[in-house]
Formats: C-alpha cells, structure tokens, sequence
C-alpha cells in the first residue's frame, strides 16, 4: 500500500527532474577554440515550492589551450570573478537564486566570450495527495 | 442518558485526539487525485442475515473500486465531496446506502413459516401463517455528514446521516476508531464502533405494516437504538497488484430489537476471504 504514493511522489520528483535536464539540453551553449574543457555544476538547481530561493555551490572547471586572464561573469547576480594568467581555472562560490541565470566565461582582456551557458531554476512540486476514507462496504 | 453518554464519547474523542499525524500509517492512506482504483476479490463471504427465515447473503466475488477527484470521490457506494481538508481533520458531505435494506435482498422464495408460539408478544394465540419472506423493503440512501479525524494512534470517524429517499425519513449517527498497523508485507485494519439508529428506521424495517401483519400481532416499537460493532481486516501483499485478504465484522444488535417480530437473532457477522487483485 505504500508503493503507489511512494512510486508518485519519486515519479513526479524524476519528471521534475527530467523537464528541467530537459529545457538545460535545449540550450546550446557557445564555447570557444580557446577552451579544451569545461565542466559547470550543478547544472540546475531545484527549490521546494515553499521556498523562494535556491541555494547551491557553484563549481566550475576550466582548461584552457593556453594561459590567459579569465572571468566568470553572472551578470543577475552581479558576480564577475577574474583570475589571471591561468591555464587551469576554477571558481567555486555559494549562490542563491530566485529565476534562470546566465553563467558567461570570458577573455578579460577583450571581454570576449568564450563560454556561455544558462543555469535553470526548476521547482519541485509534490502532488497534493488526497487522504483515502476507506470507508469500505458500509455493511 | 445512554445518548447523552454516547454524544459524551464522541466529543471527548474528537477533542482528545492529539493534533500530530502520524507520517507512516497515513502514508498508507493517500491518494493521488484523479485517481480510479478498482479491486475484485474471489473467495467465499457474505453477510449473515438476522431477520427470521431469510437466508444469508453471500457472493464468492467481492468487488471494491473508488474514484478520488480534487473534491469528489466515490468509495464502492459510498459518494463524497469534500467541505474541508487538511492534514488531521477530513469534512465531508456524504451519502450512502442504509445496511438493513440489505437483509431483505432475498424477498422471492415461498416458505410459510407458522410464528405460533414463538414470539412472547403476541396478543392470541395463533397458527395462521405469515409468509416472512415476501415482506419486502426498499434500500434507502443516508446523506449527511461525516468528520474524520487522523490521529497519530487512532482515526475516528462521526457521522450523521439522514435519509434522502423518502423511505423511512429516519436518522443515523455512526461513531468508528479505526487502528491501522503494518508489519512488512501484512497490513491489518482493527476497527470498532457504534451505530445510533432512529426509531423511524427501525420501526420500517423491523415492523410489519397493517398489512403484512395479517393475524394481528400486537408490536411494539423499537424505538432508537444503538448497536456496537467490532471489524478486523488483514491482508497480505504478494505484490502491488495480488494479495490475500480477510475481513470479519461482527455487530451486535441493541437489545430493543429483541421486540422485532422480524427477527430471528440480534448479532450477525458479516465477512469475506479471498485473493484479490487489485488494477
């Protein structure tokens, strides 16, 4: 008896889940000639309806073909975290959000950019699950 | 008194219960709006009738479904829609068939049963024949409403219920405890209650009409009455969809329907073992 609501409740989180990987892998994310790799986690975040913002440790891993002044730029939240002359870069930072945000990696020295991805905001929504009466036959 | 102690029961459960849920055994009890569950059961069951000479009730299939809207829902025969609902307390306008029309199901055999002698109110003594399984009522249907509260131990259930089918213009008011418990794969269902029925309900199903009463026995009404009962329900789960189930009532009649000349015994069981499958 408690397999269905369980099986619901993990079906409607994966669907949850699944819909935002889903909008994530529609974007498509420009990178540039000057990146050998970039990996961006997580890649959504997901908040409970009750809450109004999402909070989650940004972490970004860069490899570069050669030495330069990077920037990790987010410009809703006003963030733009620089490292010189860097061949490997990573930018780890505490983020809360409340929409999609726009995550830029940049050439500080033309501002061009050379990698530019969307990180999405889902919302978890649990269905409103109903107490049965179980009432039975009324015999 | 015994109604104003009754009423007294009732309030203080409702009052008493403490306000937490508890998360496991509602968990059992959910449901996902929209939702339509139907189960059949094959085994052997029935209800055992207590009027006089009339034969019980039994079926080796037992069919359950239910339909949960975001409001409505339907449980077997059992209509409701939802007032209020949160997570402890449950108010709902709803209706459903009064059990006594149930026991004259069987109304068409022709056996004459000579009542002399065995019933103590008669006012003559009498061998003249009364065929008792040609008497004949109709089902009616209560609505009303019914409050549950979810406990962390206990759901109790009151109701109150009118009929609205102009059959006997009879009142009932139902109090049920209902204990839900788990083991692995074994789920049992402990309930008990009392049934407060009106006098108007009694006196039509358990009375002969001036018509039926064709010797003139002297009746007495029964007046309002108040029956307890006890049910168990197991069930064993081989998997989401088969299971094994038993459930076994048994109710016992107030000791006012003693005076009925229609009936035969004032505690009856009602109940059902079988494989189940459930859609």
């Amino acid at each position: 008896m408690t397999l269905k609501p369980l099986s619901i409740r993990l079906g409607s989180l994966i669907f949850c889940y699944l819909s935002a990987f889903s909008i994530q892998a529609q974007d498509k994310s420009t990178i540039s000639a000057d990146i050998s790799e970039i990996d961006i986690l997580p890649e959504i975040c997901v908040r409970n309806k009750r809450n109004s913002q999402c909070q989650f440790k940004l972490d970004v891993n860069l490899h570069l073909n050669s030495k330069m002044d990077v920037c990790m730029v987010i410009k809703e939240l006003r963030i733009r975290h620089c490292l010189t002359q860097v061949e490997h870069a990573r930018f780890q930072r505490m983020l809360t959000i409340n929409e999609d945000v726009k995550i830029d990696i940049i050439n500080r020295d033309n501002n061009e950019v050379l990698y530019s991805s969307m990180l999405h905001l889902a919302e978890f929504k649990p269905i409103a699950l109903r107490p049965r009466r179980n009432f039975g036959w009324i015999l | 008194m015994k109604y104003a102690v009754f009423l007294s029961i009732i309030i203080a459960s409702l009052l008493s219960a403490p306000a937490s849920l508890a998360k496991n055994n509602s968990e059992q009890a959910l449901v996902k709006p929209g939702t339509f569950d139907f189960r059949l059961t094959a085994g052997i069951g029935g209800i055992e009738n207590p009027l006089k000479q009339r034969d019980n009730i039994s079926s080796p299939l037992l069919p359950e479904f239910s339909y949960y809207g975001d409001k409505f829902y339907v449980e077997n025969l059992v209509l409701g829609y939802s007032l209020y609902e949160s997570e402890n307390w449950l108010i709902d306008a709803y209706g459903y068939f009064n059990n006594d029309g149930y026991f004259f199901a069987d109304s068409t055999s022709e056996k004459l049963v000579s009542i002399a002698g065995i019933t103590q109110n008669t006012w003559r003594a009498s061998k003249v024949a009364i065929n008792f399984q040609e008497i004949e009522r109709d089902l009616s249907y209560l609505g009303g409403v019914n409050i549950s509260h979810i406990g962390p131990w206990l759901r109790t259930n009151f109701s109150m219920a009118k009929d609205v089918t102009s059959v006997h213009h009879g009142e009932e008011i139902s109090l049920t405890f209902t204990k839900p418990l788990q083991w692995r794969s074994l789920t049992a269902t402990i309930q008990t209650g009392a049934t407060y029925k009106s006098s108007k309900i009694n006196d039509y199903y358990y009375q002969l009409t001036d018509t039926e009463n064709t010797i003139l026995l002297r009746q007495i009404s029964v007046g309002d009455t108040i029956s307890p009962w006890v049910n168990l329900n197991l069930r064993y789960h081989f998997n989401p969809n088969w299971s094994l189930g038993l459930s076994l009532k048994k109710t016992w009649l107030d000791s006012k329907m003693k005076s009925s000349v229609l009936l035969d015994k004032t505690r009856y069981h009602t109940g059902f073992v079988g494989v189940s499958y459930r859609y």
